[in-house]
C-alpha cells in the first residue's frame, strides 16, 4: 500500500515536471522568434536612423551658415566648435552649439556666429526640443529665432531681463532659456575664439 | 456573432475610448494635434492586428497558466518593430509621440483584447476584430485631435499637410492643447457616441 502511494506521488511530481518544462519550451522558443525578429528589424531601420540623422545635422550646418561651402570640425578647451569656409576658403563664419535646460529637458540649440561676431542665425528643430505643445514648441518659430539676429553680449537677453529678445507669451521660461543660452555659449565663444582676428 | 458584427463592434457600439473607456492614457495624452492622434492611433492599430493574428495562430500551442508573459513577449516585440520603423520614417513624429510608443505595450486595448478574443476565436475574425478596434480608436483620437487642435492652436493637420488654418487673427484657446482640453473634448465625444446609439436604437 504504502509502494502505491509513493509511485501515485512520484507520478504527480513527474507531471509538473513535465509541465513546466513544456511551458518553459513554448516560451523559449516563442522568445527565441521574437529576438530573431527584431534583430533583423533593428539592422534595416538602424541604417535609415544614422542616415536621417547625419543628414539633419548637414542641415542645420547649411542652414546656419549658408554661405559655407566646406565645414571644419575644431575642439579648444573640450568645446567643439565648426567652422565654415566659402570657395575660396575664406572664414565665413563659426558655428557652436549649446544645450540649456527648458521648461521640460534640455533645448539643443545650433548658433552661427558672423565674421564680426555677432550672432548670424540660431536654430532649433522640433526634434531639439521637448516643451509643452503650443507653448514652449513655438521657440522653434522663426518670428522668435530671428530675433537673434546680428546681436551681441548684453542683447542676448530677453527684455524682461534688460535685453532686446521679446519672449514668446505664456512660454517665458523656455524663451529664457533659450537666450541665456545662446548668450552662455556666444560668451564661451568668445573666449575661446574671439581675440584673434 | 456574425463576423461583419466582429468588425463594426469596435467603432462604435464598444468602440474601446469612448464605450469600454480603456486606452485613456495615449488618447489624452497624445491628441493635441490632430496628426499625433492619428500617428498613435495607426501605430496601436498595427500592434493591434498583429498581436491579434498571432496569439490566435499559437492559442492551440498556449499553456493556459503562461498565457499572459506569451501575449506580453508578442505584443512587445511588434510594440519594439513599430519604435523602430517609426524612428527611421517620420523621427518627428517619433519626437512627439516619445514615451507613448514604447508604452503601446502596456496599452489596455491591446491585451485588452488579446485575453478577452484573440485567445478564445480563429485568426480571421481576430483579424476583424483587431481591424475593427483599430479604426474605433484611431477615429475617436483623430477627432479628439483634431477638434482640440483647432481650438487650442487654430490649425489642423494629417499626415503632416497643414489642412486649415484660422490664420493669426484666431485667438486660440491654449487650454484645449493642454491636459484639461483632453479631458473636456473627451467627455463630449462619449455623450455625442451615446446620442448616436441612442438614435439608432
Amino acid at each position: 500500500m504504502s509502494g502505491q502511494v509513493s509511485s501515485g506521488r512520484l507520478s504527480k511530481v513527474f507531471n509538473i515536471a513535465k509541465d513546466a518544462l513544456k511551458m518553459g519550451l513554448v516560451l523559449l522558443v516563442i522568445c527565441v522568434i521574437a529576438a530573431g525578429a527584431l534583430a533583423q528589424v533593428y539592422s534595416i531601420t538602424k541604417v535609415i536612423i544614422d542616415k536621417n540623422e547625419a543628414e539633419a545635422e548637414k542641415k542645420k550646418r547649411r542652414d546656419v551658415l549658408p554661405l559655407a561651402a566646406r565645414f571644419e570640425e575644431k575642439e579648444i578647451d573640450g568645446k567643439k566648435y565648426i567652422l565654415g569656409y566659402d570657395a575660396e576658403d575664406k572664414q565665413v563664419g563659426s558655428i557652436f552649439k549649446a544645450a540649456p535646460k527648458g521648461y521640460s529637458g534640455p533645448i539643443k540649440i545650433t548658433v552661427g556666429v558672423a565674421p564680426d561676431h555677432s550672432v548670424s542665425a540660431v536654430i532649433i528643430t522640433k526634434l531639439d526640443q521637448t516643451e509643452t505643445p503650443g507653448l514652449g514648441t513655438n521657440i522653434v518659430k522663426p518670428k522668435f529665432l530671428n530675433q537673434f539676429k546680428g546681436k551681441k553680449g548684453n542683447e542676448i537677453k530677453l527684455k524682461k531681463d534688460s535685453g532686446t529678445i521679446d519672449a514668446i507669451t505664456a512660454a517665458t521660461i523656455s524663451s529664457r532659456a533659450v537666450a541665456n543660452g545662446v548668450k552662455a555659449g556666444w560668451e564661451q565663444y568668445i573666449n575661446d575664439l574671439g581675440e584673434k582676428k | 456573432m456574425n463576423k461583419w458584427n466582429v468588425f463594426v463592434n469596435g467603432i462604435m457600439k464598444e468602440n474601446p475610448v469612448l464605450v469600454l473607456v480603456i486606452g485613456l492614457c495615449p488618447a489624452l495624452a497624445v491628441s493635441g494635434s490632430a496628426n499625433d492622434a492619428f500617428g498613435m492611433g495607426i501605430a496601436a492599430t498595427f500592434v493591434l492586428i498583429a498581436s491579434n493574428i498571432l496569439i490566435s495562430a499559437v492559442r492551440k500551442f498556449t499553456p493556459d497558466q503562461i498565457r499572459i508573459p506569451i501575449f506580453i513577449v508578442i505584443i512587445s516585440t511588434f510594440v519594439t518593430i513599430v519604435d523602430y520603423t517609426m524612428h527611421a520614417a517620420d523621427p518627428v513624429l517619433y519626437a512627439n509621440l516619445g514615451v507613448f510608443v514604447p508604452l503601446i505595450v502596456v496599452n489596455c486595448i491591446i491585451l485588452g483584447r488579446a485575453e478577452a478574443f484573440a485567445y478564445r476565436n480563429d485568426v480571421l475574425s481576430s483579424i476583424l476584430d483587431g481591424i475593427g478596434m483599430g479604426i474605433g480608436f484611431t477615429l475617436t483620437l483623430t477627432v479628439l485631435g483634431a477638434v482640440r487642435e483647432i481650438i487650442g492652436n487654430g490649425t489642423i493637420t494629417l499626415l503632416n499637410y497643414e489642412l486649415l488654418n484660422l490664420g493669426e487673427g484666431f485667438k486660440p484657446a491654449l487650454m484645449f492643447i493642454m491636459p484639461p482640453g483632453a479631458f473636456l473634448v473627451l467627455g463630449f465625444l462619449i455623450a455625442l457616441n451615446r446620442l448616436l446609439i441612442k438614435r439608432k436604437g
